[in-house]
């Protein structure tokens, strides 16, 4: 799989490897669990899926990258199940359901509150958004997407929006490899000073 | 906190969609979890027939005719099979229409009231005698008052001289049907209270009657009068289910609330207003949310994946869809939590010694985690279960003893002690806000004073501090005749002491809480 490949290019170049984490998040329904699926390996080392009370973390390992998923719920005490992460993750996934015009003011909230977070305001963290379900007949393009959530107004993190079919996989593949070549760069580029180690 | 709480999904102001919020009502119509609003589309040209159409958020995804113009649509579960698939009632004129999928199953039509023998005796002459004599019947007829008249009669009174000959001749065997038109609509559970748990359809009529049916079978289960006198329903709004207890609020044209639960064969007033209610609403939110154009229907539910969601509809046609956002906060932030996270990063945490307690604790805590887990989680359950029969309950029994303002929130207990005559009514009340003092605050009993006669009825208070509950005595006795017997219009049903919380410059008290007295026991009086 392409993904753990790049993942492996980079971390053979570092002597000591180290932990890569990413952060899969979006609204419930817009496709985590479908992208993360597509990308876990048959002998995926570390799997756990803990569909509870109200909320869905999916959690699993590979070749030294983990990668976290959550459903960005609504409950006010949830909410730092994931934000938690922002201190330390190299890299966002952000997956927004473009068939449901009605809740991307509930995206835009939501990506908002992100960018506005302390953890993550001046982190340098590549943000990935898959505008996913194109193949959705009332699907919203990803250019329109942008727009509506403002993206040109993000100038201090790398972004990049891709259109996504995460039941056929098409253009997973696109959006990861910009994502890994990014994270090269942070992981491979001394830290700035804003970066917690 | 941010100033709004509402996020703009969307202001279509090309929906074009006019309708009520009566006609309007929001559901899981597919079962895929993705809620859908139904509305009715009503057009003010009588020339364009009326639709029902289903909104997927914005889009309309279903569009078709209706017979009439309808008063109410309503989503209903009939069963508890699966997959849970909800059915749609449109009511229109006296009759409803059952939908599932969207396809028409099922017209009930409610039953005729009494028509007038007078009237049936008109008829049995028109249609034998010759047309010179009919002025002499239809003034006859016209001689009982419109509304009580059928149809049909309605119909021939309206005709000229020419056009009644052939409408009789048409008639010649009528069928004298006074239907009433239904006004209003609800929902009530039938005996699980649970989302898409089967419900039990309420209709208000326009002759006064509340019908509670049960739309598996379509049999009418229970049938009352809105109130005992003239009181024509409008609005209506339920809770409860039909098994357990129930509680129907109706506001009339006549501008009074009346309230009818289960078992009673005639609602009763509560509150005379000045004007009718132009619409009854359960929310209770301190916004204001300005609408450039006069909102003409609203609802608030569960639409898309959303769970709190208002949704506008304004007179020009426009369709506002608001979320409230998922962070919104409705109760004052704690000033002391003002501290930034860059603070608490360079604090250092005392972390004392471990001792052998906690050694041992951490092995039994290892050793046992998931049965530790365990046990907390079903407590856990077990204790939101609690919490929320206890919410429950309280929604249930206490008419109103929550004060419904935001900005002063209060609980009322009241408590009768003593065998009658004279009572001691003692009133707790408590200042359930977490940081803010409840000021200017008077408290009034009121009773018919020919049957309770009240020492002290009225009190201003002292102001309330947040969890100190307030204690308040009254003597409260019955106004016995001279010779010691109960006031005679005194039944069990109006033993009863108005408890009202006002506050300064309020007009609307905070809360209007009811008290049943206990009869008094006057055997023990004459020994
Ligand atoms: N048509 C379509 N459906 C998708 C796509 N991605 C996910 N879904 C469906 O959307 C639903 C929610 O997906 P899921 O991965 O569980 O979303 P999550 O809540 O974000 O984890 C499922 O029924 C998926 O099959 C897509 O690209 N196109
Ligand atoms: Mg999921």
């Amino acid at each position: 799989m392409v993904f753990e490949k790049l993942f492996m290019k980079i971390l053979n170049k570092e002597r000591k490897p180290k932990q890569i984490s990413i952060l899969i998040i979006g609204l419930n329904n817009s496709g985590k669990s479908t992208i993360v699926n597509f990308f876990k390996n048959k002998d995926v080392r570390k799997s756990v899926s803990i569909p509870t009370i109200g909320f869905n973390i999916e959690h699993f390992e590979n070749q030294g990258v983990s990668f976290t998923a959550y459903d960005m719920a609504g409950i006010g005490r949830y909410r730092n199940l994931w934000e938690h992460h922002f201190k330390t993750c190299n890299g966002i996934v952000f997956v927004i359901d473009s068939s449901d015009r009605m809740r991307l003011v509930v995206v835009k909230d939501e990506l908002d509150l992100l960018l506005q977070h302390p953890d993550l305001k001046r982190r340098r963290v590549p943000i990935l958004f898959f505008a996913n379900k194109m193949d959705c007949i009332d699907a919203l393009s990803s250019v329109k997407i942008a727009a509506g959530l403002n993206l040109e107004k993000v100038d201090n993190k790398p972004w990049q929006i891709c259109s996504s079919n995460a039941l056929s996989g098409e253009g997973l593949q696109n959006g990861v490899h910009w994502l890994t070549s990014q994270i090269k760069e942070c992981v491979l580029t001394p830290p700035d000073k804003e970066v917690y180690d | 906190m941010s100033k709004t709480r509402w996020l703009d999904a969307l202001s279509d102001g090309t929906a074009g969609l006019k309708t009520i919020s009566s006609c309007m009502s929001v559901c899981d119509l597919k079962n895929d979890n993705y809620y859908k609003l139904i509305a009715a589309e009503i057009s003010f040209d009588l020339e364009i027939k009326p639709r029902l159409r289903v909104y997927k958020g914005t889009q309309v995804v279903h569009d078709q005719n209706l017979p009439g113009i309808p008063s109410a649509v309503e989503s209903l579960y009939i069963d508890e099979t699966h997959p849970k698939m909800p059915i749609v009632a449109v009511s229109v004129g006296p009759s409803i229409l059952f939908y599932r999928n969207m396809k028409p199953y099922f017209k009930y039509t409610v039953p005729s009231l009494i028509i007038e023998p007078l009237e049936m005796e008109i008829w049995k002459k028109l249609v034998s005698d010759r047309s010179d004599n009919y002025q002499k019947h239809i003034d006859d007829l016209k001689s009982i008052n419109t509304s009580e008249l059928s149809t049909l009669s309605q119909q021939l009174i309206t005709l000229n001289d020419d056009e009644r000959e052939f409408f009789i001749r048409d008639n010649m065997e009528p069928k004298l049907e006074r239907l009433p038109t239904i006004v209003a609509m609800t929902k009530i559970y039938k005996s699980i209270e649970e989302e898409k748990s089967s419900n039990c359809l309420i209709i208000a009529t326009e002759s006064s009657d509340i019908l509670i049916m049960d739309v598996q079978s379509f049999n009418i289960l229970h049938q009352a009068r809105v109130c005992n006198f003239k009181a024509t329903p409008d609005l209506l709004s339920a809770s409860g289910s039909f098994q357990n207890d129930f509680k129907i609020v109706i506001a009339t044209r006549e501008g009074s609330l009346c309230i009818l639960r289960k078992n009673w064969l005639e609602g009763r007033e509560i509150v005379k207003l000045e004007n009718p209610a132009t619409a009854m609403c359960l929310l209770q939110i301190d916004q204001t949310i300005v609408v450039l154009n006069t909102v003409l229907a609203m609802t608030f539910g569960k639409l898309g994946l959303e769970d709190h969601v208002l949704v506008l509809v304004t007179n020009n046609g426009s369709l506002l869809i608001k979320i409230l956002k998922r962070t919104a906060e409705f109760s004052e932030p704690l000033s002391v939590e003002s501290k930034t996270t860059e603070d608490s990063t360079n604090m250092t945490v005392a972390i004392p010694k471990k001792t052998k307690i906690f050694i041992e604790q951490t092995i039994r805590e290892k050793e046992n985690a998931s049965a530790i887990h365990n046990i907390f989680q079903s407590e856990l359950w077990r204790m939101r279960l609690e919490a929320a029969k206890t919410t429950i309950d309280i929604l249930r029994t206490g008419d109103s003893t929550f004060s419904g303002d935001y900005q002063t929130p209060l609980k009322l207990l009241a408590q009768v002690d003593g065998l009658g005559p004279d009572f001691l009514l003692t009133v707790t009340l408590e200042n359930i806000s977490a940081t803010k003092i409840a000021g200017n605050l008077s408290i009034l009993l009121h009773a018919d004073p020919e049957h309770y006669k009240i020492k002290r009825r009225y009190a201003d208070l002292s102001p309330l501090m947040p969890g100190i509950p307030l204690e308040m005595d009254f003597q409260v006795s019955v106004a016995l005749t001279p010779d010691n017997l109960l006031p005679s219009d005194m039944t069990t049903e109006n033993s009863i002491i108005r408890v009202l919380i006002i506050k300064e410059n309020l007009s609307k008290p905070l809360i209007a809480s009811t008290v049943v007295m206990p009869q008094p026991e006057l055997q023990l009086l004459i020994t």
